[in-house]
């Protein structure tokens, strides 16, 4: 009846029912939890998503926004009884204005196709999560990803202006300012990392960059990842701010290695993966500064790529660790946590002796510049009882983040995977203050209920009488 | 009830908090002042019984600085808390004007930032972290002290800009940066339709200048632009850049000083490309050329002056932009709008308000559209 309704609106072949066909939208890239949604929409235009949000409110259907489905939190996974809206057919690039380094695209264009477009103008949009071949800008909305070079660049929060967003009445509105500040609340700052529970994104005005002059990389070898992890300090505190520091361990360095084949010593401790960029002068500066730094702290070998082809390879090896892990074990967890900086040492300490108890090994890569763990837990799930401790251990991890003052996420967003630890990190009132945001743009809850909050919130009545303003009444300031 | 405005200065967000619990009953309306740099920022407030001064919450709460993070009170003012982290040789990489007496509170209220956002951002790029006391009394938090941090809403960045319509801010905690090793800024001559090629042959160049002033005055134009970091990447900056400026014709000048005389009454936001138009449409303002940014007076405050605001604002508006009366002159109170017709997502931000400030207690009346 409503598929009726909903197929009308999108046209019969992006009107999903088929129970065959949902199981492909039964989960993100956190597959351990699957929930079957009752349709799945593929709509094309902005008037198509309000459209179907309406029809979805009106039945009491809850929506869930989905991109290219990589998010590794069960941020899209589906809620029982939902309509998915994936918006993956909205993958156009609306407006490239490079003299004010501003474009404009739909929220399914994948985030490296942004760059892949600018490349020939010289240009470049910053944030890079290593899933950026396939990850949706729209998906990097939600999540507020970030990625390897955000250490200097920074996440999608700080290269987004602006946003075309429907809300739960069906309405579309212009959120944020294509240029200079945007005038009253930031709300473009509230939809980013507000992980699908607002509204629908279907558009997107993104900063550009020019590209830098030069970028140095630097591949180090260490004994342990103790004296890889104080040259980062060390490269750090001599005031250089890398374009990247990326660490992993030697379970990881051995997983990476199977996977993709790069020749990287596997008898190390530690492979620190580094880029400093800017102007000539200044990256061949810092390049030599953290070389010398590097060799201060410990390093035991220091390669430079003699080639662009060889830089990529270095961070081919980096990015594809995740899915690399696979080759090693047969089922791993892809954990997310983050540490201040001083503290990546002593976490990772306690995290080897959780899992030396747990009888569990954890191979780790992570972004060292800002303490962003991603401990891979490895698992047999074949095993009984293995599943669950592999669980139980990334749950430990997430406290041990906590205990640093660090966070139970850097980038993979809370979704329906660390839900419960928010309640850990956040006292009441601070929930409630985020509960707040959430109301205000969507009071019946519709978009991706059940997520990110420990237990369900309801938004009450709306709060008080409005009082019109003199300038409303004198009819100089409209509303609405 | 209370026809008489009092100050409180609380010591802590405690204490703060107790206040606005009390002061519930009576539905007393509070403004929250930090150093009163930029009171006459938007339009006169409906209605302000207490006024709360900030200046008793200025202390360091957590600095590492191996961390590059610190953590703060709302009531310190930038030049102290650069005081601080300069003897670690370290900065909060914000340059607002006349900044060193505001509060980290207020610059947070106001949005305030200065040239170098072209290279570090706003506050809102800043902030990892914050504590408010909210209307109804609760003290909350957001955010942590780490850089890279997903859990949750961004509270902390809703906050920068929302005037202290929202909330109150307490404490913030803020990612930091290296003071740079060398810093060198140069000074150049020209028209005002030189300027925004100028911008865009040094980016065309990759060069990477953290801040870029054009100011105008009577038609001619000097344009600053500062270069930050390692001597030799600024050294061979500088000599590109003054490279540059030969080949557009441009003549090197003395570095340009602060704004002259008067605090400037109005900032306008615009696409950068359109510099020239923008330009045409004052006889002298300080503008940040790369950010689309400008500072300027209104000649005098005359009725006819007035007019002219309108005629400016549907200009600006026009380009995509804003005009917003940052110090507003009593002559022009009741008569103009200090923030222009509200954007179409004010249906949002009112029920922003509504859930966050129902009885409108908090600076009710001097935001956008009357939030």
């Amino acid at each position: 009846m409503i598929a009726d309704r909903l197929r009308r609106i999108v046209g019969a072949a992006n009107c999903i029912t088929d129970p065959a066909e949902l199981r492909t939208y039964e989960a993100d890239g956190l597959t351990n939890f699957r929930v079957r949604p009752a349709i799945v929409v593929l709509p094309s235009t902005t008037e198509q998503v309000a459209a179907c949000v309406r029809l979805a409110r009106d039945a009491s259907m809850p929506v869930v926004p989905r991109g290219s489905g990589t998010g590794l939190s069960g941020g899209a996974l589906p809620i029982e009884g939902a309509l998915v809206v994936g918006l993956s057919r909205m993958n156009a690039i609306l407006g490239v204005d490079l003299p004010n380094l501003r474009m404009r695209v739909q929220p399914g264009v994948v985030n490296l196709a942004i760059s892949t477009h600018l490349a020939p103008l010289g240009y470049y949009y910053a944030p890079d999560p290593s899933s950026q071949s396939v990850c949706s800008i729209g998906g990097n909305v939600a999540e507020n990803s970030g990625g390897a070079h955000c250490l200097k660049y920074g996440f999608t929060t700080n290269h987004v202006v602006g946003v075309k967003i429907v809300l739960e009445d069906g309405s579309a509105v212009d959120v944020g300012a294509a240029y200079g500040d945007p005038l009253g609340y930031d709300l473009t700052r509230a939809v980013v990392g507000s992980e699908g529970m607002l509204g629908i994104v279907t558009e997107v005005v993104v900063r550009i960059l020019r590209k830098p002059q030069s970028t140095r990389t630097l591949f180090a070898t260490f004994p342990t990842t103790d004296e890889a992890g104080a040259a980062v300090s060390r490269i750090i505190a001599a005031g250089i701010v890398p374009a990247a520091i990326e660490m992993c361990d030697t379970l990881a360095i051995e997983a990476i290695v199977a996977a993709t084949g790069v020749d990287w010593p596997l008898d190390v401790g530690a492979v620190l993966l580094m880029d400093v960029d800017g102007v000539l002068a200044e990256a061949a500066h810092t390049a030599a500064e953290a070389e010398r730094i590097a060799r201060a702290c410990g390093a035991l070998e220091i390669r430079t790529p003699r080639d662009p082809a060889e830089r990529d390879l270095m961070w081919k090896g980096r990015k594809s660790a995740f899915a690399a892990v696979g080759r090693i074990s047969p089922d791993y967890y892809v954990g997310d946590g983050v540490v201040p900086r001083g503290a990546i040492g002593p976490a990772l300490r306690e995290i080897a002796e959780l899992a030396a108890r747990t009888g569990l090994r954890v191979a780790n890569v992570f972004h060292a510049g800002d303490g962003n763990l991603h401990p891979l837990i490895l698992y047999d799930a074949r095993e009984p009882g293995e599943a669950e401790r592999a669980e139980h251990l990334s749950g430990e991890i997430l406290r041990i983040c906590i205990r640093y003052g660090g966070s139970i996420t850097g980038e993979h967003g809370v979704g329906r995977d660390k839900a419960a630890y928010m309640g850990e990190m956040f006292g009441d009132e601070d929930l409630d203050t985020m509960n707040r945001v959430r109301c205000a743009f969507d009071p019946q809850r519709v978009f991706n209920p059940s997520k990110v909050f420990p237990t369900p919130r309801l938004c009450g009545d709306r709060p008080g009488k409005y009082v019109a303003h003199a300038t409303e009444i004198a009819g100089t300031a409209g509303r609405g | 009830m209370s026809a008489i405005a009092a100050t409180l200065e609380p010591k802590s967000a405690e204490e703060l908090a107790g206040a606005v619990r009390e002061t519930a009953a009576e539905n007393l309306a509070l403004a929250p002042v930090g150093s009163a740099t930029m009171l006459g920022l938007g339009n006169p407030p409906e209605r302000s019984d207490l006024t709360i001064s900030m200046r008793g919450l200025r202390r360091i709460v957590d600095y590492e600085p191996e961390d590059q993070v610190i953590v703060v009170e709302g009531g310190m003012t930038l030049g102290e808390l650069q005081a601080t982290l300069a003897e670690k040789r370290q900065r909060l990489a914000i340059d607002p004007p006349g900044g060193d007496a505001m509060t980290v509170g207020g610059m947070l209220a106001t949005n305030a930032y200065g040239p170098s956002a072209m290279r570090y951002g706003t506050l809102k790029d800043l902030i990892v972290g914050i504590e408010i006391v909210r209307a109804d009394g609760a003290i909350a938090r957001a955010g942590g002290k780490v850089v890279k941090n997903v859990a949750g809403f961004d509270v902390s960045k809703l906050m920068v800009g929302s005037l202290g319509t929202l909330a109150i801010v307490t404490k913030a905690t803020f990612r930091l940066h290296p003071l740079p090793e060398t810093s060198c800024t140069l000074a150049f001559k020209g028209d005002v339709a030189g300027v925004f090629p100028f911008v865009l042959a040094l980016r065309e160049a990759q060069l990477e200048p953290s801040a870029i002033v054009a100011r105008i005055d009577a038609g001619s134009t000097t344009i600053d632009v500062r270069f930050e970091g390692f001597g030799p990447g600024v050294t061979a900056q500088t000599e590109k850049c003054t490279q540059i400026a030969l080949e557009q014709r441009l003549s090197g000048a003395p570095e340009g000083r602060g704004v002259e005389g008067r605090a400037p009454t109005l900032k306008a936001t615009f696409p950068p490309s359109e510099f020239a138009r923008v330009a045409a449409k004052v006889d002298s303002a300080v503008v940040f050329p790369s950010l689309g940014v400008m500072f300027f007076s209104a000649r005098d405050d005359t009725e006819k002056e007035r007019i002219s605001i309108q005629e400016l604002r549907t200009f600006f508006e026009s380009l995509g932009g804003t005009l917003v009366v940052q110090a507003m002159p009593a002559q022009w109170r009741g008569k103009v709008d200090a923030w222009g017709a509200p954007p179409p997502a004010f249906g949002l931000m009112r029920a922003l308000k509504e859930r966050f400030d129902p009885a409108r207690r908090l600076n009710p009346g001097r935001f956008v559209g009357g939030l």
